[in-house]
């Protein structure tokens, strides 16, 4: 007659939040090969130099022997030093450069000049000392991927000729070419649908399709660029981050009010009517969706609504700050960390509401800099860390810091199963799209 | 694990005998000490301001050493749910959040007490349909009602949730939706989660949201979904010694009840549902008023005002009908909007 009630919560990881036993939270500790980081070779070990005959002696008639006897005695001690520094000197100095001045710039390395260069016109734009343009700050990104191959005038034409589609429906209709909404929502069709338009002077009409879903690298995982604008203008396909970024670029381009807001590991589009009512586009399924669809699919909490970092909109300097992010991103998949990754990061914030990524960014930094100091001062736990450098143990604090910061923003990492449930969905779509693939192959043979 | 079962008795009330003037004088005194919680003369005391306000309302007959000798009663069964051991939890806060589930058990689910007489089964709170807004009977939104009938709503029981939670020494929060209140708990393994004693059900935030009729202009502003401070609580409290009243005594002038939403919005300017029920009474004293004279254009601007801020604050007027469907979706739907998997049962 006795009953047990076992409560079991859900299981939500947390381990961005440090309660992992892990004491360094979240990544495993003890390995700690820092993804295309330095081999510290890089480090010029002060020592000291000893030459004896600048041995302060300024009368130069000293007592030969007396002075000999304590050049010896100097030498020696130097000798010594020198023994015991080169058992210790080098982790040691790695250890003081690390913690006092976060990871060694990696400015050496051909193209970071270009990351530099685009950061400083981006930092321009955001200080207003020069016009905000989304979609040269996006180009001038990848552009700094890519070690400056891309071409500025090519991106900005095919820019102008998908805004002449555009145009050249909205006359087709005989829409409001000034209306906001009007142009909004051809936007939306131009990227989501198809479009026929028949320019006067041509005989036949041109179609133009739409941007399909990159089904195939949506989380831009086997190539670093999946995520690109100008992938997708290369290629006709992109991803949630691409597509809405594709379309702000256009609506800079055609003069229409439109903003940025995220989702968990999601980014979509948001508009006004007239009346000031607000629209989500959701351009990876030619959808208007509602802000509960969202919460919902994304299992988004009130308290990150309250704190702004999901479902907001975001205006275009906005945008642009948070571009920074993607500067960062690129720089690190390149180059590694350092300080420019962490200058990113803090000029995001200073230019922006949302502080989500830019903090996400820091923590990452902190996070990742704690744990190599707890590699090289092989302390497993913080408490020995505490001990053996007060310094380094500062960095772990600050990490904690950090994440303690994004929980309060009401950040939660997604939970599996909703994950899964995301997988699931993707998986039947690229059944449908290999179906479909199938059949046109066999009524082509 | 022998719990002595008792069965307290509440006061007999008598409404007789005491006339109008006299029971108005009782909502003035206990205004007052619940005042004297948010300025500070008197400590914040959650339980305390409830009785006070269904005190009132019951005459000043509500017994106060069997109100609270009942909430200690419900304590401890709960306590002896913990003490049980049969909650299993792996975190660090394992106190807190065995005190969250073994509350929640206890008012959702029949629980065997061993007794004098042998076992007993402890039946579980129930949701009373026939009037869950106090409409036929204000008293059926009150903690001491649903202590002695078992029967409450989603007033009664959240307030019942924090009162035993309060007494365990693991407060949590109380959280607002239209036309609705439930608990927002908080431990390591899940976060910030909810819980609904009306249906045993721990909803997500997007299920209240789409289901609740709340736009994200609400959320963003945090007039629903937020947690109440227990100081913010006595507000609360507030607001339902002014809707007794109204039940008591109808509008009357108007000026008991605004001054309570007004002493509450003092304390806590985001509660919504004192700006409604001040809204509301600015409105029906308008209509009673002469329309053209100073004095009901001062409240027709007043009542204006209190509307547009509501607005621009997010709320949205729930259609009605809409309401109840959507509480007993709750308990039934197996829709995706349910914290999937939170609660597993086993038996033995």
């Amino acid at each position: 007659m006795k009953r047990t009630f076992i409560i079991s919560f859900a299981f939500i990881s947390l381990s961005i939040t440090g309660q992992n036993t892990n004491p360094y939270a979240g990544s495993s500790l003890p390995d700690v090969t820092i993804m295309k980081n330095p081999t510290y070779q890089d480090f010029q070990v002060q020592r000291p130099q000893f030459n004896p005959a600048n041995t302060n002696d300024p009368f130069g008639v000293g007592d030969y022997d007396k002075v000999q006897r304590q050049n010896q005695q100097i030498m020696d001690e130097v000798a010594e030093y020198e023994r015991r520094t080169a058992q210790r000197n080098q982790p040691q100095s790695d250890i003081q450069m690390l913690a006092s001045k976060g990871f060694p710039s990696q400015s050496y390395q051909s193209g970071t000049s270009n990351y530099y260069t685009a950061f400083e016109e981006i930092n321009n734009m955001l200080d207003d000392k020069q016009p905000l343009n989304l979609g040269r700050a996006i180009f001038l990104i990848e552009n700094a991927y890519y070690n400056n191959t891309l071409n500025y005038d090519d991106y900005q034409k095919t820019i102008t000729d998908q805004i002449k589609v555009c145009n050249e429906k909205i006359r087709e209709e005989k829409l409001n070419k000034e209306s906001n909404l009007a142009k909004n929502m051809m936007l939306f069709r131009l990227i989501s649908d198809t479009l026929k338009i028949k320019p006067s002077g041509m005989e036949k009409p041109i179609t133009h399709y739409p941007i399909k879903y990159d089904l195939d690298d949506y989380k831009s995982e086997k190539h670093f660029d999946s995520h690109f604008v100008t992938k997708l203008m290369k290629s006709g396909s992109g991803q949630c981050m691409s597509m809405p970024l594709y379309y702000l670029v256009l609506a800079e381009k055609i003069g229409a009010k439109a903003y940025l807001a995220y989702s968990p590991h999601h980014s979509f589009i948001k508009i006004q009517d007239n009346d000031g009512t607000w629209y989500n586009l959701e351009l990876t399924c030619n959808a208007v969706l509602s802000d509960a669809h969202y919460m919902n699919s994304g299992y988004i909490k009130a308290e990150a609504i309250r704190s702004r970092i999901y479902l907001e909109p975001m205006d275009k300097k906005e945008v642009v700050a948070q571009m920074l992010t993607e500067l960062a991103r690129g720089y690190y998949e390149k180059y590694g960390l350092d300080n420019f990754y962490l200058n990113c990061a803090n000029t995001a914030i200073k230019h922006s509401n949302n502080q989500l990524n830019p903090l996400i960014m820091k923590a990452f930094y902190e996070e990742r800099l704690t744990a190599t100091l707890a590699k090289l001062l092989q302390a497993p736990k913080p408490e020995i860390m505490q001990q053996k450098s007060p310094e380094a143990y500062k960095h772990y604090e600050k990490t904690q810091a950090l994440y303690n910061q994004i929980d309060n923003l009401g950040y939660e990492k997604t939970p599996d199963a909703i994950y899964a449930t995301w997988l699931q969905h993707i998986n039947g779509l690229k059944a449908k799209e290999n179906k479909r693939k199938s059949l046109m192959k066999s009524s082509l043979k | 694990m022998n719990y002595k079962f008792l069965l307290s008795i509440f006061a007999i009330l008598s409404y007789s005998s005491i006339n109008a003037q006299n029971k108005e004088r009782i909502y003035e005194n206990t205004f007052n000490s619940v005042d004297s919680m948010l300025t500070g003369t008197k400590p914040v005391n959650f339980q305390q301001a409830v009785y006070l306000t269904e005190n009132a309302y019951f005459d000043n007959q509500l017994d106060k050493t069997a109100f609270d000798e009942a909430v200690r009663f419900n304590t401890s069964i709960c306590k002896g749910i913990i003490a049980s051991g049969n909650i299993q939890y792996p975190e660090k806060d394992k106190e807190k959040a065995t005190a969250q589930c073994a509350v929640f058990v206890y008012m959702t689910d029949s629980i065997p007490v061993t007794t004098n007489d042998g076992i007993v089964m402890h039946t579980p709170f129930q949701y009373n349909f026939d009037d869950f807004a106090g409409k036929k009977d204000w008293s059926n939104m009150f903690v001491s009602t649903l202590m002695q009938t078992h029967k409450g709503n989603c007033h009664s029981m959240p307030y019942l949730y924090k009162m035993i939670m309060d007494e365990l020494g693991q407060p949590v929060s109380l959280s607002l939706a239209p036309n609705h209140i439930y608990i927002k708990a908080q431990n390591k393994r899940v976060g910030w989660y909810n819980i609904e004693l009306t249906c045993g059900d721990f909803p997500t935030d997007a299920w209240l949201t789409a289901s609740g009729y709340i736009h994200t202009d609400a959320l963003r502003n945090g007039i629903y979904m937020d947690t109440i401070s227990t100081k913010q609580s006595i507000s609360l409290c507030l607001v339902d010694l002014a809707q007794g009243y109204q039940a008591k005594f109808g509008i009357q002038d108007g000026n008991f009840i605004l001054k309570c939403c007004e002493t509450a919005l003092a304390h806590f300017p985001k509660y919504i549902n004192a700006m409604l029920l001040k809204a509301e009474t600015l409105t029906t004293l308008y209509k009673q008023s002469d329309k053209d004279s100073e004095q009901g254009k001062k409240i027709f601007a007043k009542m204006n005002s209190t509307y547009t801020h509501i607005h621009e604050l997010g709320y949205r007027k729930m259609p009605q009908g809409m309401y109840l469907n959507w509480l007993k979706s709750a308990g039934t739907q197996t829709t995706n909007y349910r914290m999937k998997s939170l609660v597993t049962r086993k038996t033995n």
